[in-house]
């Protein structure tokens, strides 16, 4: 059911991935066959890159054991566009670290892991994975995987945190085309730039097939194509309740994404968690900031910035300014600083 | 004794031979350079799609700019206006 959004636009929202989505279309009579482009490339994307299905192409190049494999076209995209990420921040966004993950206990679709675990997120959504429910054992191709990891004696061992190792796991990626060869070590965990690129497919397939305006946010990564509505989108970029809040306006086919180190919270071994690590230590990024987030043309572009940012901690704030983008980051303590023409003390609003 | 051109001769063999030991030595040092560089070549390029120029400074706790390729070709670059805004928003962007 279309939900008028201000004027001239209309909004759905369903959770997807443990997280929410929201289409928001200029053209009412669009949102139908929006949702139902945007529902077919989410499954897409889920069953090419998804660590949390045995099914997924994901799990099946974990089994073969550092073997070359052909890949579908929207897996090969999907690497493409993370090897791209892990070189434009020299690595700080790089898309293997699954197995870190797994031994840091995030094993499964978030909202069990919450479940499971006592998490410290209170926000977290639940129960909007592939399988609702509590999962007291990975899938099977999950075990299959760290059965390998295992027992071939490499570093990692399950619920042991790994040691980075000597040479980072995304340089050893090796994509030829559609033929795609993870070595036997390493888990990919494409969450960091498909689910920001998804957003982008989604935006475009919509703009480029009902000819309508549209946004797509996935867990608050969002683009945008097509027509804005007058005075362009309105995004509210606010972390957490409680958090520094402001409402900004973004043009037509801008993008926006947040990343937090205070979102997606799980205690693991007695200690609290986030799920943004670097890839320097294999251990959750210290929180400097409690979000990042960055304006760009494409919502993946502008998350691999907010994912860096936070993996960089102080020294983001200067990295980010020779990137000449809007950002605004907020610090442990709250407070905020705005980089790259991101307005200064823009109001704060509500949804 | 020595006589002078007994000298001149010594001295012209001692630098042929220098000279020789010195070309050799280069050919023999560019070989093995050679060598060194096609051994290198698999590791280099295992690093799948990086491109040459990166380094591997992983596993360091650097994290040094000089590895970033800023060098995108996209729109990425462009910096769209975000202006301050009021109201019901559209959506929200939260931590993800």
């Amino acid at each position: 059911m279309a939900t008028p959004v201000g004027s001239g636009a209309y909004a759905a929202e369903w959770p997807v991935w443990s997280t929410t989505a929201r289409l928001v279309v200029t053209d009412a009579g669009a949102l139908g066959e929006a949702r139902a482009i945007v529902d077919a490339d989410l499954a897409a994307v889920d069953l090419a890159a998804s660590r949390f299905r045995a099914d997924s192409e994901v799990s099946r190049l974990h089994i073969a054991g550092g073997r070359p494999l052909r890949v579908s076209p929207l897996l090969a995209e999907l690497v493409e566009v993370a090897l791209a990420a892990a070189r434009r921040t020299g690595g700080d966004v790089d898309p293997t670290l699954g197995a870190a993950l797994v031994a840091l206990g995030y094993d499964r679709d978030f909202g069990q892991v919450s479940q499971l675990s006592g998490a410290d997120d209170a926000q977290a959504p639940t129960g909007c994975g592939t399988t609702p429910g509590p999962r007291p054992h990975p899938p099977t191709a999950e075990r299959h995987a760290l059965a390998l990891l295992t027992d071939r004696g490499r570093r990692l061992r399950v619920g042991v945190a790994p040691v980075a190792p000597a040479v980072a796991g995304w340089r050893r990626v090796r994509l030829d085309g559609r033929t795609l060869t993870v070595p036997p070590d390493v888990l990919l965990d494409l969450g960091a730039t498909a689910k920001a690129h998804a957003a982008d497919r989604c935006a475009a397939r919509v703009a480029g097939t009902l000819g309508t305006g549209v946004l797509v946010s996935l867990g608050g990564d969002i683009a945008t194509a097509g027509p804005a509505p007058d005075g362009g989108w309105k995004v509210l970029v606010r972390d957490r309740p409680g958090d520094p809040a402001c409402t900004v306006a973004i043009p037509a086919g801008a993008a926006v994404a947040t990343s937090s180190t205070a979102s997606r919270r799980w205690r693991h071994g007695g200690r609290a968690m986030h799920h943004v690590l670097d890839p320097r230590t294999c251990r959750p990024a210290t929180p400097v900031w409690r979000s990042a987030t960055v304006a760009a043309r494409r919502a993946v572009a502008a998350n691999t910035l907010t994912t860096a940012a936070l993996v960089r901690g102080t020294a983001a704030v200067d990295w980010l300014r020779a990137r000449g983008l809007p950002a605004r980051l907020v610090a442990a303590d709250g407070s905020v600083t705005t980089l790259g023409g991101w307005p200064d003390g823009s109001a704060g609003g509500a949804r | 004794m020595t006589t002078r051109e007994q000298g001149l001769r010594r001295v012209g063999l001692v630098t042929a031979a220098l000279v020789a030991a010195s070309v050799a030595g280069a050919a023999g040092f560019g070989v093995l350079a050679r060598a060194e560089t096609a051994g290198a070549e698999p590791a280099t390029s295992s690093s799948g799609t990086a491109s040459s120029s990166e380094g591997s400074s992983s596993g360091t706790a650097s994290s040094s700019s000089s590895e970033d390729d800023s060098s995108s070709s996209e729109d990425d670059s462009s910096a769209p206006s975000v202006t301050s805004s009021s109201g019901n928003a559209h959506a929200s962007s939260g931590g993800s």
